[in-house]
């Protein structure tokens, strides 16, 4: 059953880029500690349960000092430390607006503007490069909605008003789902959007032909 | 020497303390308290402020709205069952989960737990009831109309359909232009009334409300969950209440608090509603860790271990819990340092919660543990809760937040954390209590088998449910294409849906047959050792026939022992005065005994005041509002009309309370609960004004740069009033002073009286030349803050004329004086305000001048 | 009778009454510096004006709570039961609470600031 969340066109399980690569592999390591943690819970229950001569004389102490302080804590610090170092890669890289191209959600479709490329835009498909990173700066034009492509990486809330910016990269060519994730009324549901990700030197070409289209 | 300054018919003031009066058998001291203390039958029901009975109506009311919350849980499971189920569309969709998650939240964890305590609470610290009787009643009304109006609405299809967080502007009119969102908001803060009074008696109760020699040091464990809870409820509910008040500003008279594009902020409604909404999370898992070790230590019988450090870190979870609300915004935008704190605080209060886990583990070391009924639920409890809590750290961790938030990963981790820290808990404590209600012990029948489907179906149902969340579902979809591979997963979980449901129904049947068939037992089934089992069970009106004295931490007793002792009058207050419904007061931390609390009798003006309040609801709901003007004098009238009840017409100075010792009446009293209750009252006041000057600052500071039109306060209105607000604070506490001495306040009462009406008076000039509060939210924010100090004025003049009234009826006398203190007591807290305010303002728009000339904004529109 | 003094609970809460004073404090001065571009201001060494406040902020803080924690270190056993209890009680926390203060806000070293 566990697989079942490893496949399929959203999954965070089966990562097409560097970011959602690295979070899945997060995932998985605190899954595992997780378990690990659950299963000591359980342990340490059945051992006060049946043997608490196991644990020594007066083992009250000892077992709030390492069970409640010293082990969570431990892993949490290491936890934190792990998860601010590929934060400051996931969330701080996003920064410059260069280049970026501009997501635009509205109820209830997702509409893409390319830079530099002669006002080309679409709508309900979004065309990247494969193998580069790419910037995004989300906008809304009416109420909230969150740009969100598993396969690739986190996700950033499209919220009128402001600008978010998020930076992604699909390793290979392919297609990838989208969805929005935020709750925006009746067709919340429907507002998946596609994913092309095409080979860089194909891009330009994609690109122009999108600016045509516009164009029309 | 008391000078009498009216009322010539009232008696002198007795000079000599009255003597105790006579002890009776136990028998006739059971029918005398009973007189006292009961509930009329029939329709005199309505009139209960009893905490037994109300304690038990909130338990059932909130259990029938946990089943309507659980009905919508089995719809929405049925839509999402497979991608093919076209059972509703998605307007009634949105309707069925944001009405589960509201009902689940407002309508069922948090007044379960508010019946818990006011049941349990008064018995649990040797009290004969609530600090605040009729308070009790008229929260539990505005609870069930509250939620009433809420059901109505679903009923009639247009409940909120927003989601139970209600982010603008979806919510807003122009996303949602039906009455939808007004329900949502008007009904639940209606709600909320009853949270605020709970609080605030729930705290005064374990402040001031215990057995003598129950020092601070011996309160009961669940005693300090519940006063750390009620605080945080004093804090954490006004930034909702506030934000609910903005939202519905802004839909029903354009106020753009939340409108981008006129300098409102979307984000501003998500900081309130978060500021409150974490917290709320604890708030309803503390009263149930609270349950916990409350049991733990009787089937282990040994007492709680590490009592210390479980109080240091429930107050660590407390706080903490204020600190992490933006870990559901990550993704919002913000800096990743501002992220960090947020993340490292998240992660950090699993610590406090692990250390109460191993105290938890640590009792059943120490002790000689012993299985029944109620600890099969707390394994059950451990099991969900630790996962819950596990997967809590997850979300916590920004890069893996980015990838769930909003799926059904996080719906999976909230069923975790809420049914198994608080509904696994709750089915203990039921199962734990129930015989103290009913007087029948706990038969394990039915109860093995209910536990089995329940744990089984819920790990079915949402431990599968984390992964449909990492496939990529999204919460809050009606439907979801075959394509995307999440059939199979949802399939399940609706099956495990439904096995949990079967679990519900076979609990409820085997209440219905311990009600019925439980086998009678005369006194602590459990061999509990803390005091609520020292009542007859069931427990009579009255709780104790007398008040213990406590000698020893309050779960080491022997509620036999103390129980024989007290139905025999032998205790404190173990007679009847007069008919008259007493309970002690101690001084907060030594416990020793300070006041009698004299208690009022049943009523129909909690009734009352709860319909009037109602009708001022519905009014709004229907945009009556010169309706809703009269239904808020009528609340107002209403309340007056509790007063008459309340202090007497003579002093009586110290009263025998048994044990050979004396007390005042609390209305002679420096301290009693009532003046408690205001401090309590004006602290959480006090935060909904605060959240309102944060709000101001945040659009100010980091909302959308709109600029603004150009605010005009003219500052010799504001000194003015400013100075009008400081002269009548300072007439209300002279009045006092006056009044002390002997002297008659009624001159000083009527500057009082008039000084803030003058305020108000310059104010209303200040309002009305601020132009169209609809153009900016700057405006908007001024014309709010404005309103919120001539609301205060207006009732601190009122405090100063009931005081007049007070002074005429007779009530006030140099020892009498709680009433013109509770009426300073306002008015130092408006001049406060009404300084912070001006300030505020004054600050602002010096704001909105040096702000705009600042190059790079940050999060501004391009 | 006697009536103590209730600031003796308010002790209770001093040490994260100061945590949650320090995060506002931070939490706010984080978002004003962004909004007025210190992070741009660099005063030496890649030491920018954002984080030079913050980082002061941060040694503030743990300063306070630290200085609270010695404050209300247990003195001798009280006699009486109340106070031998408030007292530890409050020293437990304020140590708790200076823990929590590292942890919560120790990221103002490394993270970057502004978007
Ligand atoms: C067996 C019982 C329950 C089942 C099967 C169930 C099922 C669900 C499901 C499937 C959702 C997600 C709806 C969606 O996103 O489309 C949901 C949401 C929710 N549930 Fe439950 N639930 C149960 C019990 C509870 C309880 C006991 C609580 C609280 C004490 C609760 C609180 C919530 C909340 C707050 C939401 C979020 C609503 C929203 O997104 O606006 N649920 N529930
Ligand atoms: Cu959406
Ligand atoms: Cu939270």
């Amino acid at each position: 059953m566990a697989l079942a969340a490893c496949g399929g066109p959203y999954s965070a399980l089966a990562p097409a880029g560097p970011v959602a690569a690295n979070v899945a592999l997060l995932w998985w390591i605190m899954a595992a500690g997780a378990t690990i943690i659950f299963l000591a819970v359980f342990v340490a229950l059945a051992i006060v349960w049946r043997r608490p001569a196991l644990l020594g004389a007066a083992p009250e102490r000892r077992l709030i000092l390492w069970g409640g302080l010293a082990l969570p804590g431990a892993i949490l610090l290491l936890l934190l430390a792990a998860a601010f170092v590929l934060g400051e890669r996931l969330v701080a890289a996003a920064r410059e607006d260069e280049g970026a191209i501009e997501v635009i959600g509205r109820r209830w479709e997702w509409s893409f503007r390319y830079p530099g490329a002669a006002g080309a835009v679409s709508t309900g498909t979004l065309h990247i490069p494969a193998g580069e990173d790419v910037a995004f700066r989300v906008i809304s034009e009416d109420v909230i909605h969150a740009f969100w492509i598993p396969r690739l990486g986190g996700k950033i809330d499209a919220i009128p008003g402001h600008v978010t910016r998020i930076r992604l990269r699909a390793d290979a060519p392919g297609v990838y789902g989208g969805v929005c994730a935020e709750f925006c009324g009746t067709d919340h549901a429907a507002m998946f959007f596609r994913v092309e990700a095409h080979p860089p030197e194909r891009y330009a070409d994609v690109l122009a032909g999108l600016a045509r289209e516009t164009g029309q | 020497m008391t000078e009498r300054m009216t009322d010539p018919d009232a008696p002198p003031a007795t000079p000599t303390p009255p003597s105790e009066p006579p002890r009776l058998s136990p028998i006739r001291l059971h029918k005398a308290l009973s007189a006292a203390w009961g509930t009329p039958p029939g329709l005199g029901r309505l009139s209960a402020v009893n905490h037994t009975v109300l304690g038990k109506r909130f338990i059932i009311a909130a259990f029938v709205f946990f089943a309507i919350g659980g009905a919508l849980a089995m719809l929405i499971r049925v839509q999402l069952a497979t991608s093919e189920t076209a059972f509703v569309g998605p307007d009634v969709y949105n309707q069925f989960f944001t009405m589960h998650g509201s009902v689940m939240m407002f309508l069922f964890a948090i007044p379960m737990f508010e019946g818990f305590a006011i049941y349990l609470l008064p018995k649990m610290l040797g009290a004969r009831d609530m600090a605040f009787p009729r308070l009790t009643a008229y929260g539990f009304w505005c609870y069930v109309f509250g939620g009433a109006i809420l059901v109505a609405a679903l009923v009639a299809g247009v409940a909120p359909n927003g989601g139970w967080f209600m982010y603008t502007p979806l919510t807003s009119s122009t996303y949602t232009p039906g009455i939808n969102s007004d329900v949502w908001l008007l009904g639940v803060t209606f709600v909320e009334i009853s949270a605020l009074t709970a609080a605030i008696e729930i705290t005064v109760s374990v402040l001031k409300l215990r057995a003598p020699g129950m020092s601070i040091d011996r309160m009961p464990i669940m005693a300090w969950y519940l006063l750390i809870t009620a605080f945080m409820m004093l804090f954490g509910f006004p930034p909702l209440i506030l934000g609910s008040i903005l939202l519905e500003l802004e839909r029903a008279a354009d106020l753009p608090f939340f409108d981008p594009l006129r300098g409102g902020d979307p984000l501003l409604w998500q900081h309130l509603f978060w500021l409150f909404g974490h917290p709320e999370v604890y708030i309803i898992f503390l009263p149930a860790a609270g349950a916990v070790s409350m049991m733990i230590p009787t089937f282990a019988r040994h007492e709680l271990v590490g009592y210390r450090t479980v109080v240091v870190a429930v107050m660590a979870v407390a706080f903490l819990s204020f600190g992490l609300w933006v870990h559901h915004m990550f993704t919002v935008g913000i800096p990743h340092l501002a992220l960090a704190f947020f993340s490292a605080a998240s992660g950090l209060v699993a610590i406090p919660t692990a250390v109460q886990i191993f105290a938890w583990l640590g009792t059943i070391a120490a002790g000689r543990p012993r299985y029944d009924v109620p600890m099969l639920y707390l394994g059950g409890f451990l099991a969900v809760f630790v996962i819950g809590g596990l997967t809590g750290v997850m979300l916590a961790m920004v890069p893996f937040n980015f990838q769930a938030h909003d799926t059904h990963f996080v719906v999976a981790h909230l069923h975790y954390v809420l049914v198994g820290g608080f509904v696994f808990p709750m089915l203990a404590a039921t199962y734990y209590w129930l015989p103290h209600i009913t007087g029948r012990a706990c038969e394990r029948r039915l109860a093995v088998p209910a536990f089995w489907l329940i744990f089984v179906g819920f790990n079915l149902t949402f431990f599968l449910m984390h992964l449909t969340g990492l496939a990529g579902m999204p919460r809050r979809v009606w439907t979801y294409p075959e394509s995307a591979g999440w059939d199979g997963l949802n399939l399940l979980s609706s099956v495990g849906g439904f096995l949990t449901a079967m679990g519900f129904a076979l609990f409820v049947m085997d209440i219905v047959v311990q009600l019925r068939f439980g086998r009678r037992f005369r006194r602590n089934p459990w061999q509990a050792r803390t005091l609520e089992w020292a009542t007859p069970t069931p427990p009579p009106a009255y709780a104790f026939a007398a008040l213990p004295r406590i000698a020893d931490r309050a779960d080491r007793l022997d509620p036999g022992a103390i129980g024989v002792a007290l139905a025999r009058g032998e205790g404190y207050l173990g007679f009847d005065r007069d008919g008259r419904m007493e309970t002690l007061a101690v001084e907060m931390a030594s416990g020793a005994p300070q006041q009698v609390v004299v208690l009022p009798k049943p009523t129909y003006l909690p009734l009352a005041t709860g319909l009037a309040t109602g009708a001022v609801v519905l009014a709004l709901l229907f945009k009556l509002y010169l309706v809703a003007l009269l239904g808020l004098a009528a609340t107002l009238a209403l309340f007056l009309a509790w007063t008459p009840s309340c202090g007497a017409r003579a002093d009586s100075g110290p009263l025998p309370i048994g044990m050979g010792e004396t007390a005042p009446p609390h209305w002679e009293a420096a301290r009693p609960p009532s003046w408690w209750a205001m401090v309590f009252t004006l602290a959480a006041d006090a935060t909904l004004f605060g959240s309102l000057l944060f709000g101001g600052v945040f659009l100010a500071v980091v909302g959308p740069a709109v600029p603004a039109p150009p605010i005009v306060l003219p500052p010799a209105l504001l000194i003015g009033a400013g100075a009008a607000l400081v002269a009548g604070a300072a007439a209300a506490a002279f009045a006092v002073r006056r009044l002390v001495a002997g002297r008659s306040p009624a001159a000083a009462l009527l500057a009082a009286l008039v000084l803030p009406l003058a305020a108000v008076a310059l104010l209303l000039p200040v309002i009305g030349g601020l132009g169209d509060p609809t153009l900016h939210a700057s405006r908007a924010v001024t014309f709010v803050t404005l309103a919120y100090l001539i609301l205060h004025a207006l009732i601190a003049a009122l405090f100063a004329g009931f005081g007049l009234w007070r002074m005429r009826a007779g009530f006030l006398s140099a020892t009498r004086s709680l009433d013109l203190r509770l009426g300073a007591l306002w008015h130092g807290y408006s001049a406060a305000a009404g300084i912070a305010g001006l300030a505020f303002l004054c600050g602002l728009s010096l704001l909105g001048v040096v702000l705009p000339a600042v190059p790079g904004v940050e999060g501004g529109p391009p | 009778m006697r009536t103590r003094h209730p600031l003796a609970l308010v002790a209770l809460a001093a040490g994260f009454g100061l945590w949650l004073a320090a995060f506002i404090l931070l939490y706010g001065s984080l978002s004003v510096g962004c909004r007025l571009g210190w992070h741009r201001i660099e005063l030496a060494g890649g030491l920018t004006l954002q984080r030079a406040q913050l980082v002061a902020l941060f040694a503030v803080a743990v300063a306070a709570s630290g200085g609270l924690a010695v404050a209300l270190r247990p003195v001798r056993p009280a006699d009486e039961p109340a106070e031998g209890f408030l007292r530890p009680v409050a020293f437990r926390a304020a140590v708790a609470a200076t823990a929590a203060t590292v942890v919560t806000f120790a990221a103002v070293l490394v993270l970057t600031t502004c978007r």
